[in-house]
């Protein structure tokens, strides 16, 4: 399946990049399964976005979600840090 | 009700003014303002230069709109006008306006702190301290998700 993935804030910084469209095995579906997955996988920023996991935000289609909420294909996820605006 | 998410300044007493264009029942108006402060809080000895300002297109818009939908359902509003600069930011300059018309004042004081104490903690925005010493994301704070946890006490 396809998964779009936004990167905001440090972690945009951290990755280098604010977008990344990755083809993943339907096995892999949930924030949680793809971020270990593709930190085994590439390793680089993924290992660090793993690590620092409990202060990372998910958002799946813009909706605030769990890690272990579900993905299908075509989703779009999003990490990024705590906010901080207003 | 109006979302505004944009680069520019604002004006906020047009803003008031068109707001009140041909509504003659609202008797009240309040806003909150926040601004860019030219101090870094945790260390007075850095001088800050400029702030950015990184938003999530398409989910903030959405989580604001459902901020002032949860406001409305709360109290009785003429109107909520909601506005947020993004991009680069100096001191002095304005953030953030919440301007919340009603016809007596109590709504639109409780309403208007309500929808920023949760646009604190549940609008995705991001800001970056550019200091005349280093670049840091400021990170959220404890007091911001008290204050809305408060709200959940007092009204759910």
């Amino acid at each position: 399946m396809k998964i779009n993935i936004l990167f905001f804030a440090g972690i945009r910084e951290m990755f280098g990049f604010h977008e990344k469209s990755i083809e993943i095995e339907e096995s892999k579906n949930s924030p949680e399964k793809l971020l270990k997955f593709l930190s085994e996988k590439d390793q680089g920023s993924w290992v660090k976005l793993l690590n620092s996991k409990d202060s990372v935000r998910v958002a799946i289609n813009q909706e605030v979600s769990d890690w272990s909420d579900s993905l299908k294909d075509g989703d779009e996820l999003a990490f990024f840090p705590p906010i901080t605006g207003g | 009700m109006t979302i505004c998410i944009q680069k520019k300044l604002f004006n906020i007493e047009k803003i008031i003014s068109n707001l009140r264009k041909n509504k003659p029942t609202i008797g009240a108006i309040v806003s909150f303002i926040g601004y860019v402060r030219d101090y870094n809080k945790d260390i007075n000895t850095k001088k800050l230069k400029q702030m950015d300002l990184e938003y999530y297109p398409g989910m903030t818009e959405k989580a604001l709109t459902k901020i002032e939908i949860s406001a409305k359902s709360r109290w009785v509003l003429e109107d909520v006008y909601i506005i947020h600069r993004v991009g680069k930011l100096f001191p002095n300059e304005p953030i953030v306006a919440v301007i919340v018309a009603s016809q007596h004042r109590k709504n639109a004081f409780e309403a208007c702190e309500f929808i920023i104490d949760f646009l604190k903690t549940d609008a995705p925005f991001w800001k970056k301290e550019i200091s005349d010493q280093d670049e840091l994301w400021v990170e959220n704070r404890i007091e911001d998700h008290q204050k809305k946890t408060s709200w959940n006490i007092k009204n759910d």
